[in-house]
């Protein structure tokens, strides 16, 4: 891989002393297709806040996190954000303001960035909102959000996103309110605009179907950490780490013979009770006396991670 | 079981959440009902328990008329019937304990005295694999699956023959996701529940029901055994439906709808269906296709069915 796009490395992000994100190393190359997958607690979204600078004050954060080769602090955040980067979040009605048009908030990103005019920038929104197949956008430009569906206003979140034309588009579980085929519309959209500008988008979400579908490159987290990652197809055709394979055994399938699901017994602990050494040992059917130090990282394929002693 | 005729319910604003609908339950089946975002499932599931009065139509609960009762007899008839919701931490009332919450069904019904009662609340734990010393603490001290076990013993605990699971495991992670549909299939089987299964996890409900309907703007547009639904869809809304559906691994080719689903207050003419159907033509704005048998009880309200 050439200079990665985005590198983090060694992140750690902790709130009160207690981790919630450990040691996370990740890369995405320009215009790359990055799905980051795990359940709740998985600290998947952590990671991209802390990425954009969003996280609140009171998270304490190791490691480093580059950008198209400079590190990032604060003030370099400030200034890429919603420029370079941009992020769209899961539920598209808390975030944007409901007593603004949906052209006017379009409109503000461009005139605050780009210094555009008043003039300029209405025109550029109504540009941008044709872009994420918004019809008729002259006049939909004039709407609240409220009088938009659910899929509609995902699509003005995007194109407020695409504004100044990140290099980098984080997606945090951005279908995951919206029913299925209009999942099916916002996936095509973004796999169309990242064909189109070149753009690296990071897409966050629980739904294994979801980075199968989207993704080139895939990052399993579990507990705060990565277990698991490799190029989509490797990972899907033949799981390595055990939770991976479990959590795709559990999924009721739309084909096949039906059975009784191979669930994962328990619940993921919570950071205050994490285990030491694999944090999915106290759940796997595998897990042996060595699972209780730091796991490895395994380099088992081309490009395929995995972080567990069964590949020592 | 039970079985519903023309049922139909209109909210304010003149909304058509639930606009003619009629199903049937037998003994001991699982009836999944899918559909996406304000088709009117959720709507039509409480419709059956009468959680909402019905505008219109019939329901009879094992042959007689569930929409004559009122008080009493209604309540008496209730005891037969259990609901559990999506949302586990908002269905169970936070300041009390489990085994106020378990007990609380069995006192509104009138079930045993405070010795058998404790019996039972016991029992139900074990039912849905809970310790018993759960039983004096309270919901928040319990993760979401754990809460949605608990709202499970809950709707058990008066031994109701007809479940109502309306978006039971849509709030869990994969992993608990699968615990749970894992129990409520031996809960089923164990005691023999009729069973309405209400998700737009097509997966689940997959896994879960033997028989299933689909809804679209308050309507049924198909209705199959579950192995005829999934394999050979008959209604275009179904097709781009199951097409729309990302599996991990899996490479389809989906069929891609246009536009939204419109408003349910000013529904489409003829098909609700037409104004996003690759297949709409003239006929599917003038007439309204009714539920009709396909062969082998495959019901579907098209004008023109078949595999897209």
């Amino acid at each position: 891989m050439t200079a990665p796009l985005l590198c983090v490395r060694n992140l750690t992000i902790a709130f009160g002393g207690v981790p919630v994100v450990d040691s996370l190393d990740l890369d995405i190359a320009a215009g790359e297709s990055l799905g980051v997958v795990g359940e709740s607690g998985s600290g998947k979204s952590m990671t991209a806040l802390a990425v954009m600078g969003l996280l609140p004050e009171s998270a304490q954060l190791l490691g480093s996190v580059a950008f198209e080769g400079a590190m990032l602090d604060d003030a370099a955040r400030e200034s890429l954000r919603g420029t370079r980067m941009a992020m769209v979040f899961q539920e598209p009605m808390t975030s944007l303001n409901p007593v603004l048009t949906v052209g006017e908030q379009i409109s503000e990103t461009l005139r605050f960035h780009e210094g555009l005019g008043r003039r300029a920038a209405e025109r550029r929104a109504a540009e941008l909102l044709s872009l994420v197949e918004i019809p008729d956008a002259a006049r939909r430009l004039k709407n609240y959000p409220h009088q938009m569906s659910g899929g509609q206003r995902q699509r003005v979140m995007i194109a407020i996103a695409l504004a100044c034309n990140p290099s980098l588009l984080i997606a945090d579980e951005p279908t995951t309110a919206l029913d299925a085929t209009v999942q099916a519309g916002i996936l095509d959209l973004l796999r169309g605009l990242r064909r189109e500008f070149g753009m690296a988008v990071m897409l966050i979400t629980h739904d294994l179907g979801v980075v199968s579908d989207f993704a080139e490159r895939v990052v399993v987290m579990y507990a705060g950490r990565a277990v698991e990652c490799a190029p989509a197809a490797s990972l899907f055709s033949r799981p390595r780490h055990p939770y991976t394979s479990a959590l795709l055994a559990a999924i009721p399938r739309m084909h096949g013979p039906i059975a009784p699901l191979p669930a994962i017994p328990g619940t993921v602990p919570l950071p205050h009770e994490m285990p030491p050494g694999c944090r999915f040992a106290p759940r796997c059917a595998q897990a042996r006396a060595a699972c209780a130090v730091l796991p490895p990282r395994v380099t088992v394929a081309a490009d395929h991670e995995v972080a567990c002693v069964l590949y020592q | 079981m039970i079985a519903a005729e023309e049922l139909a319910k209109i909210f304010a604003g003149g909304v058509r959440a639930v606009d003619g609908v009629s199903l049937s339950i037998a003994e001991g089946e699982t009836l999944g009902l899918v559909g996406e975002s304000g088709c009117g499932k959720s709507t039509l599931a409480r419709l059956l328990l009468r959680l909402i009065e019905p505008d219109a139509g019939a329901i009879r609960v094992r042959g007689s008329d569930f929409m004559a009762l009122s008080g009493a007899a209604l309540r008496e008839a209730r005891r037969d019937m259990g609901i559990v919701f999506q949302d586990p931490f908002g269905s169970l009332n936070p300041r009390m304990s489990v085994a106020r919450l378990l007990a609380e069904p069995l006192a509104v019904h009138g079930i045993g005295g405070r010795a058998e009662r404790k019996a039972r609340v016991a029992e139900l734990l074990d039912v849905v694999g809970l310790a018993r010393q759960h039983a004096d603490r309270y919901p928040h001290e319990f993760s979401g699956g754990q809460r949605q076990r608990i709202a499970i013993a809950r709707a058990l605990a008066a031994g109701p023959k007809f479940l109502v699971c309306d978006e039971p495991t849509s709030a869990l992670d994969v992993s608990i996701q699968a615990q749970v549909l894992n129990l409520l299939s031996d809960l089923q089987t164990r005691f023999g529940l009729s069973m309405l299964f209400v998700s737009h996890n097509l997966g689940a409900v997959r896994q879960m029901a033997g028989r299933v309907a689909v809804m679209y703007l308050g309507r049924v547009v198909e209705e199959a055994s579950r192995d005829d639904l999934f394999a050979r869809p008959l209604h275009p809304y179904t097709s781009a439906l199951l097409s729309a559906v990302p599996e991990p691994g899996v490479t389809t080719t989906r069929i891609v709808l246009k536009g939204d689903v419109p408003n349910p207050a000013d529904p489409p003419s003829g098909c609700r269906f037409r104004t996003r159907c690759p297949r709409a033509a003239a006929r599917c704005a003038a007439e309204t296709p009714m539920l009709r048998d396909a062969g082998g009880g495959h019901r579907v309200a098209c004008h023109f069915p078949g595999a897209l």
